[in-house]
């Protein structure tokens, strides 16, 4: 709330003036029903025509008043929920922007982008329909007992139990279609799942001879779509007639009671047409008022999704120490995903030199990737230090192994706004990362680089680390895709750049023409060498060796 | 959509929601008599405040009362019951057109579902059914309530005072034409709304999509100040767009306003002079009111029908598609597992041959793996095995019947397959395991000891629920390597005859390698296997390796001749030892 509140401020007058000028819209539309009354009372019963065209001639004017306020009130109000919420989406996308990796890879995406979208436009919707409602509907709601009050403080009491008898209709109704709904909405989210599945394992499904089993389960679940919709449709139909049969007997009640008052003197004939009118009024407010407390409480909830995507705090980045004569040197670094004992890396050791190549071998879920992520700064180490030559990190170009393309030329893919790339480095990452037989630089990519294959995908991604000509390269697993003569060509031209590089693999071929070597297990570094050493002192290494050459071999 | 477009889908809904024409009459028909009901509340009002003169006869105004009662009662259960029957119509239809969509996947060319992004084809079925029986029943009801009303209260008026009748029917059609104008420009507003807002949403769901790219080359600013660009054209839009939609209702507002004064106006005077009485007058300002808000919703009604019919003609159109998978006659067919290619081509364009005059015969029994380069027609292969292609000129023979002679589900049934990219369905391990077993009962034990074979039981079994547990395509706890285990089992379970595999490329760690080598070495033993081979090992198995290249057979004999041809295959094996 008060997340909302503050970005209110920045469009204070505007969100002021709009339920401001509601207010004023509504004494114009409640002195209507007063002003007939009059016409009829002074007017026509007592054969005054100058007071009739005197009153209708203020009708008018009441009316033109009335939608001036309102359009002031309406621009108001979408000038300042629109602006408010484009500020907060900006901001959150700036902050989102500063999030460190792991913080994105612990919130998803998915959950980000929802954030971003509908979360915010919910909360547009919200704010615009408070401004113009909140303090509208209420208003008119009591004004109308107000003025039946002024009437017959005697009557006005049927207005007071109307709008009980009605809030407690409105809401009791709303209070069960909630959990109705919300079957709905499961068994919607599960024909969704169908359809998905449908769609995706189109090949599996006929492989195995499945379709007419799958269509069968399809159906139950429509079957049990349309049952859910009808239960909660019973509910919410029942609101409808009820309101109005409620509102149109104590309507009668009113004429009954308008008629005794009237019969004693103490009522006129026109005032009894003003109450009628007053209670009709009432109705359409109480409703729009429910929808309303609806509409704000879901924008509340998305407000607060959004706050804690946009006010989320994260640990202050690390600083490098100075180290002599290596780029990078990692002491004693652990490194946890949820910040428990639960290690995914510890205690590791490393250094790499100018020009130097580090091979980082171990089995699936070892901390290989891990630890390229931390050479590569998109992780902070949970505990150790890392230091470096002159005291500053050294610039990196780190491909991982999953990595989306924008849509756009291949140019701009592999220079990404970045400065300092001129067209001559794009060529020439893309001749070093084999991508040049099939990529020019003008060649157009789909939506995340759809148009190609897996293994294209990852040479113009390693194409797009090469083009800064960064301190140190990183290829976290990033050939597995690529046929392999490809691949040995890649490896080769990667061999005889002059960079330091890190190789991260699962395969012996990939890293073993390093001048190091790191065999990683369940997180700590067990052994390190150059390939012929760790032949003979690696027993993980040398399992891994032969499982890969007896593969070749049988 | 043109017009034409237009009725013919509304004709072939209606055809479609047949099962409820009687209920949608009937719907109709109380719609009308319920707004007729509603519209003599007010008339009898008017009657009662005639009645309040000076010597009020509360004797009469019961009566009135009595009636009104009577009135409002009959309505409310009207409208219950009419609403009622229209969710069950509108939820009928939906379901009804949702079945034959999901229906109608099942029988499309594949090559249609995976050229069609899945995105498209769920905003169909859920949202555009949706908006189908939303918007197109409600607005028919909507239509007609719109128009009995304006037809009774002109008729009532008319009775009250010709007069005053004629005139509102003078100034109806100049509010109508300020509306009609006013509606046209908001609906432009909207759809440049709406549009910039896509723009909006594409531009943050690439950004976001690749949030760790943008972080990983330091290309944060541009990214920022982007969003902004965006935004700056959003909010002139949004601003514009909905503040001019709010104010349709404060300008019938407006205009009621001032009908609303006219009426009492002259109304009053008319009264004074003696032409009717105040409660005709009531009657009058009550109905001057009503008949506003069904020409405004009439207006609306039309663009509202017009956007269900497109959706509808959307969905028809995607009815409509050419479909592959026929119903064969089904026909049983004692399989025995050998396979031929007989001058086989095919081309997805027609332009470019994939696979160019290929013959091989592969004896029952037989392991075959068949490499090659990305494009070399491997693929398509396996989609002309599996008849979800057909050849465009030669055969595939099954124990030298051509595959077109025989029914796609008989001849899958006789196929197990493991494809490239692993797929689950929503549900159990257990049921997809069970996948591809048909009629035919498995026990656990069964289930259990084809796992132990192939490798998958110790993960499975260290599940929470074990062989009960829900996964899904997407779950990510389940590495790929345990997918593939999983997908092997899956075409063990079946115990096909011909075996299909199309192997991963994605990397798995050495030992997992070694367990997926075995498993596919389980999988084939005993069976017609045509696997396309990523693993060494699995080519060097192989009991004959084929060699592709655009379309055609480059090479073909086992390991050992191939390697000493010198050919491609050993050029290729180099590159795997080196």
């Amino acid at each position: 709330m008060k997340f909302i509140l503050d970005y209110m401020k920045r469009y204070k007058i505007q969100c002021l003036i709009g339920p401001l000028f509601k207010v004023f819209e509504v004494v114009f539309e409640l002195l209507v029903p007063m002003i007939i009354a009059n016409i009829i009372d002074k007017g026509i019963l007592k054969d005054d025509t100058s007071y009739i065209k005197h009153s209708v001639l203020l009708l008018i004017l009441f009316s033109i008043i009335g939608f001036s306020c309102t359009l002031l009130a309406q621009y108001m109000s979408a000038y300042s929920a629109i602006n408010i919420c484009s500020d907060i989406r900006e901001d959150t996308f700036g902050k989102v922007l500063k999030y460190k990796t792991l913080d994105i890879d612990r919130l998803g995406t998915s959950r980000l982008l929802t954030t971003l979208t509908s979360d915010i436009n919910q909360i547009q919707t919200g704010i615009n329909l408070a401004l113009r409602l909140l303090l509208r509907s209420p208003f008119v709601v009591l004004g109308a007992v107000f003025m039946a009050f002024l009437y017959s403080p005697k009557i006005s009491l049927l207005y007071v139990a109307v709008v009980v008898i009605l809030s407690l209709i409105i809401g009791m109704n709303f209070k069960r279609s909630i959990p109705a709904f919300k079957k709905v909405r499961n068994e919607l989210d599960q024909v969704v799942t169908e359809t998905d599945d449908g769609l995706t394992g189109v090949r599996v499904i006929r492989g195995f001879v499945q379709t007419e089993n799958e269509t069968k389960v399809f159906k139950e679940h429509t079957d049990r779509l349309n049952k859910f919709q009808k239960i909660s449709a019973k509910i919410t139909t029942v609101l409808n007639p009820l309101t109005f049969l409620t509102i149109n007997l104590f309507i009668c009640l009113l004429i009954y009671s308008g008629a005794v008052e009237v019969q004693v003197g103490a009522l006129t004939s026109g005032a009894v047409v003003a109450l009628y009118n007053y209670m009709n009024q009432i109705l359409v407010e109480l409703i729009k008022f429910t929808n309303l407390i609806i509409q704000i409480s879901r924008a509340l909830a998305c407000a607060n999704r959004v706050q804690s995507v946009a006010e989320k705090k994260f640990d202050p980045d690390i600083e490098a120490k100075i180290s002599e004569d290596s780029l990078i040197t990692l002491k004693g670094v652990s490194f946890s995903y949820n910040g428990d004992d639960n290690y995914a890396l510890k205690d590791i050791d490393l250094s790499l030199k100018k020009g130097e190549s580090l091979g980082i071998i171990g089995k699936t879920g070892s901390g290989k990737s891990t630890l390229g992520a931390i050479i590569a700064r998109a992780y902070d180490p949970t505990s150790g230090e890392i230091s470096c030559s002159d005291g500053s990190f050294p610039t990196i170009g780190y491909t991982m192994q999953k990595t989306r393309l924008f849509s756009g030329t291949v140019e701009y893919n592999v220079r990404l706004d970045r400065e300092g790339i001129s067209s001559d480095d794009v060529s020439n990452a893309l001749k070093i990362s084999c991508a040049d037989d099939f990529a020019t630089p003008e060649k157009e990519l789909t939506e995340s680089g759809k148009n190609l294959s897996g293994g294209q995908r990852q040479r113009l991604n390693i194409a797009r680390s090469l083009a800064s000509s960064p301190d140190i390269l990183i290829l976290d697993d990033a050939t597995a895709s690529l046929d392999a003569i490809t691949e040995n060509k890649l490896i080769d031209n990667i061999s005889k750049l002059d960079m330091a590089r890190v190789i991260i693999s699962q395969k012996i071929k990939s890293v073993k023409n390093c001048d190091k070597i790191i065999v990683l297990d369940d997180g700590v570094i067990v052994d390190s060498g150059d390939h012929e050493s760790l032949l003979s002192t690696s027993s993980i290494y040398k399992e891994m060796y032969i499982l890969q050459t007896k593969e070749a071999n049988t | 959509m043109n017009k034409k477009g237009s009725i013919s889908a509304l004709i072939r809904l209606l055809k479609m929601s047949r099962g409820s024409t009687g209920k949608l009459i009937f719907s109709i028909l109380l719609a009308a008599l319920t707004s007729i009901m509603t519209l003599l509340i007010p008339y009898f009002f008017g009657e009662t405040v005639d009645l309040l003169t000076d010597k009020v006869d509360l004797d009469a105004i019961v009566k009135n009362i009595a009636i009104i009662v009577v009135l409002v009662i009959v309505t409310a259960v009207l409208t219950y019951i009419m609403n009622t029957l229209n969710y069950k119509i509108s939820y009928d239809t939906v379901q009804k057109i949702r079945n034959a969509a999901y229906e109608k996947i099942n029988r499309l060319p594949v090559s249609f579902i995976e050229k069609t992004s899945v995105g498209s084809v769920e905003s169909l079925i859920i949202n555009d059914c949706e908006s189908i029986s939303d918007g197109l029943l409600m607005s028919l009801n909507q239509f007609f309530t719109g128009v009995v009303t304006i037809i009774v209260v002109f008729v009532i008026m008319f009775i009250i005072n010709w007069k005053l009748a004629l005139l509102i029917a003078v100034i109806t059609p100049v509010t109508l034409f300020i509306t009609a104008v006013f509606l046209k420009t908001i609906n432009k507003n909207l759809k440049a709304h709406s549009a910039q807002k896509g723009v909006q949403a594409a531009f943050l769901n690439e950004k976001i999509a690749n949030l760790r790219e943008i972080k990983a080359y330091g290309i944060e600013k541009s990214m920022d100040s982007k969003l902004k660009d965006v935004d700056s054209t959003y909010r002139k839009v949004a601003v514009k767009a909905t503040f001019l939609s709010s104010l349709v209702n404060p300008s019938t507002r407006l205009f009621n306003g001032i009908i609303y004064a006219l009426v009492a106006l002259l109304g009053s005077l008319s009264v004074v002079s003696g032409g009717m009485t105040i409660g005709a007058l009531s009657k009058l300002l009550a109905y001057a009111t009503t008949y506003m808000k069904p020409i405004n919703e009439i207006s609306g009604v039309f663009s509202e029908l017009s956007d269900s019919l497109a959706c509808a003609s959307r969905v028809f159109e995607f009815l409509d598609e050419e479909e592959s998978e026929a119903l064969d006659k089904e026909s049983s067919f004692e399989f025995d597992g050998e396979i031929e290619f007989k001058d086989l081509v095919f081309s997805y364009d027609g332009k470019r041959n994939v696979i160019d005059g290929m013959n091989l015969k592969i004896p029952s029994g037989t392991k075959v793996a068949i490499v090659g380069t990305t494009g070399c027609g491997k693929t398509t292969l396996i989609n002309l095995l599996m008849r979800f292609y057909e050849p465009c000129s030669g055969q595939v023979l099954f124990d030298g019947k051509p595959s077109t002679e025989l029914s796609k589900n008989v001849l899958r049934s006789n196929m197990g397959m493991v494809p490239q990219d692993t797929w689950f369905k929503t549900t159990t391990i257990r049921n997809n395991l069970l996948y591809g077993v048909h009629d035919r009962e498995v026990s656990d034990e069964e289930i259990i000891s084809n796992s132990k074979k192939i490798g998958a039981h110790s993960f499975i079994n260290n599940l929470p629920k074990k062989y009960e547990e829900i996964i899904t395509t997407k779950r990510e706890d389940i590495s790929d390597g345990q997918r593939q285990l999983l997908s092997i089992d899956r075409a063990f379970m079946s115990d096909p005859k011909i075996l299909i595999l199309d192997e991963a490329t994605s990397s798995v760690d050495a030992i997992t390698e070694n367990s997926i080598t075995s498993a596919v070495r389980v999988l084939c033993k005993g069976r017609t296997s045509i696997i396309i081979a990523h693993r060494l090992s699995t080519i060097i198995d192989a009991d004959m390796i084929v060699v592709m290249d655009k379309g055609k057979i480059i090479e073909l004999g086992d390991h050992k001749t191939l390697v000493q041809k010198g050919g491609y295959y050993s050029k290729l094996y180099e590159s795997f030892v080196s």
